[in-house]
């Protein structure tokens, strides 16, 4: 189920339920019978109070007349229920005159009117005492209480056994109706572990409410994955093809020099072929340096950068470029100006805008670079005199692979799209314009404190 | 023959410039679409080489808008894009060959050859009218079964009045057929080399229409 380990699967949905409908039912059903029975059982228990005070009264209103001493002095037991009843009659009060087998022959209960609980003949008893209408005899009547108890029992019993057949019974309902319910989730996980690492198309299909928000960001997951997958594979199908161009340059001059007639000829093509072996190098190296910029760990890690020293750096690097071609470098600002990034990033940029500066740029002009602190800001602006990109191509030159038309076609059209991802990377602003006296190209970039 | 190359790449356009000139082509290199519609129109190029990504105007428009004004010429797209659906899209967009980069010149310079001699009609490499043949690949020609020795210019000349047998051609249609941009043409030099053919082959093979133009008939004796 889990493999990879990264999981720790805690607790089960199914098993909860089980859990808690369960034991919330026994609770509930149990506490029910329990008041059920304490209620059954005080009734029951005014019920048969009522009936030994009727059996008193009924007993006091025949005696006197009706008794035969010798015939009633032992009542025979007619019923298995009577073995729990007793009575006795006492003329006086004082003098036994009847009473049922079973009796003791001292008084059943000291009270002379009204209920008591007793204890004889090892058992516990209600006895109710009353005297008849003339005050002449004393009836007690007794009822042991085990008998009562055991009714409550009865009851309780009899409300909580369907308990046993119920719990089961429920317990294989819940059981496979959330198996049923988390089907669903169970056929997603399986069609997830089906697909081809490379289908990232959105799960689709029923899914129940619950499970609906996990699927609908699972797929939302996926069409970012599936963006930045197609993305990757464009980069780098676009690399391979751009490519084929510098060595194509290369093979045919190289052709060239074969067939040249003679050797100057050939020395000027051998020259040519060199410099688009140049081309596909440096081009490679663009393609490596934008590669190792899409990892995401330059996120972290910012230190604090002098972006005025490091634009002295790249200048003096770019100088011996510049001379070749007679250009005067130059570089504005304050020392000290310093932003939160990474130095090597930064150099990257600082080297590609210098490099594109220098590159378009005729003979005998200026390249500009400033450094400058503008309120929280530090601002980096590199200007040259060569053709500029027209207003509406400037969005389109950040691009990767983006060439200018016109332009002697020698970049590999990388490296704004470096300078760009760099800028981005940084959180800084990026903005093409045209240089002073709107000649030439003005790359201006915002550095947010 | 003269082809147009156009390619925004160039150390690729210098090379295929100089690479078919080597090889007997008469090249003219434009660098975007624009200049390419712009030189096709105005120019009777035997064949284009055509670049897909172009700036200005892409090569695929290009070409659409070239069959759209049912412009004849033969067009060999060379390019980066190498799966089977843009060669389908280059050669369904009216493209008459498709080679990928990187390549051959000697492939390239075939292909070029193979498309205009099917322009032409002829389905054999080897042109023939009546006693003269030409063969263009390996540059060779021969005159009643005789193998004949001509000059690159020569050649070039005799190829271009073999493809239009019968048809008057004027001074300057052969002149534009023969010399890409930028060469320098003296006023005589058709008449120069015209005069070295008759020489080398015979005074027949092409006949002189004063104020007209030039003539080779369909049966050269």
């Amino acid at each position: 189920m889990n493999p990879s380990g990264l999981l720790s699967v805690r607790g089960s949905v199914r098993r909860r339920l089980l859990l808690v409908l369960l034991g919330g039912v026994a609770l509930v059903w149990l506490a029910a019978a329990a008041v059920t029975a304490w209620e059954t059982r005080a009734e029951m228990q005014e019920l048969l109070d009522a009936h030994l005070a009727e059996s008193a009264a009924l007993l006091a209103a025949q005696v006197g007349h009706e008794i035969d001493e010798a015939e009633l002095e032992h009542v025979e037991n007619l019923h298995k229920y009577a073995r729990n009843e007793t009575f006795q009659i006492w003329e006086g009060g004082d003098k036994l005159l009847l009473h049922s087998p079973d009796a003791p022959d001292t008084r059943l209960s000291p009270k002379d009117e009204g209920f008591a609980d007793v204890v004889f003949h090892g058992r516990s008893w209600r006895v109710f005492s009353h005297w008849d209408a003339g005050h002449e005899y004393l009836v007690q009547v007794g009822e042991a209480t085990d008998a009562r108890d055991r009714l409550a029992g009865e009851v309780l019993e009899k409300l909580v056994q369907p308990l046993a057949i119920a719990l089961p019974l429920l317990g294989l309902l819940v059981w496979f109706g959330v198996g049923g319910a988390l089907k669903p989730v169970e056929r997603i996980g399986e069609a997830l572990a089906r697909r081809d690492p490379k289908y990232l198309a959105p799960i689709e299909g029923e899914v129940p409410r619950e499970i609906a928000p996990m699927v609908e960001r699972l797929n939302e997951l996926l069409v970012r994955v599936a963006a930045t997958l197609e993305n990757e594979r464009r980069f780098t199908s676009d690399a391979a093809h751009e490519l084929r161009t510098p060595l194509a340059a290369l093979k045919t001059q190289l052709q060239v020099a074969q067939g040249a007639a003679d050797a100057g000829g050939r020395d000027q093509a051998v020259a040519k072929a060199i410099a688009a072996g140049d081309r596909a190098t440096r081009l490679v190296e663009q393609l490596l340096t934008l590669a190792r910029l899409e990892h995401d760990a330059w996120k972290h890690r910012a230190e604090t950068v002098d972006l005025f020293r490091l634009a002295a750096a790249a200048l003096t690097d770019a100088a011996q470029a510049a001379a070749k071609k007679n250009i005067s470098l130059s570089l504005e600002g304050e020392a000290g100006a310093a932003v939160a990034g990474h130095a090597d990033l930064l150099a990257i940029l600082l080297r590609n805008l210098i490099d594109n500066a220098l590159r378009y740029s005729p003979p005998q002009t200026g390249v500009g670079v400033s450094v400058r602190r503008l309120g929280s800001e530090v601002l980096l602006e590199v200007q040259d005199e060569g053709p500029g990109i027209p207003a509406a191509e400037r969005e389109a030159a950040l691009k990767r692979f983006h060439r200018l038309a016109g332009a002697e076609a020698c970049g590999s059209g990388l490296g704004l799209s470096i300078v760009a991802r760099i800028a981005e990377l940084h959180g800084a602003g990026l903005a093409l314009s045209e240089g002073a006296d709107g000649k030439g190209l003005k790359v201006s970039l915002r550095f947010a404190d | 023959m003269r082809i147009l190359v156009v390619e925004d790449d160039a150390l690729l356009g210098d090379g295929i410039q100089a690479g078919l000139k080597q090889r007997g082509f008469g090249v003219d290199w434009v660098k975007d679409g624009v200049a390419a519609q712009h030189a096709i129109e105005s120019e009777p190029y035997a064949a284009v080489v055509l670049d897909l990504g172009l700036p200005r105007r892409d090569g695929l428009d290009v070409l659409k808008a070239l069959r759209q004004q049912k412009h004849p010429v033969p067009v060999l797209i060379l390019t980066a894009r190498d799966t089977v659906e843009d060669r389908i899209t280059g050669l369904d967009a009216g493209a008459d060959d498709y080679l990928v980069k990187p390549f051959d010149l000697g492939e390239l310079s075939a292909r070029l050859r193979a498309l205009i001699r099917r322009a032409g009609g002829q389905a054999s490499p080897v042109i023939a009218v009546g006693a003269l043949s030409l063969d263009p690949a390996a540059r060779t020609v021969s005159y009643r079964g005789e193998a004949r020795t001509l000059s690159a210019r020569e050649f070039d000349l005799l190829q271009v009045f073999m493809n239009n047998a019968g048809r008057v051609l004027s001074r300057e249609q052969l002149a534009s057929a023969l010399y890409a941009w930028g060469e320098e043409i003296e006023s005589n030099a058709i008449d120069v080399h015209l005069h070295h053919l008759r020489r080398k082959l015979s005074p027949d093979i092409v006949q002189t229409l004063r104020g007209v133009g030039y003539l080779m008939p369909r049966e050269v004796a």
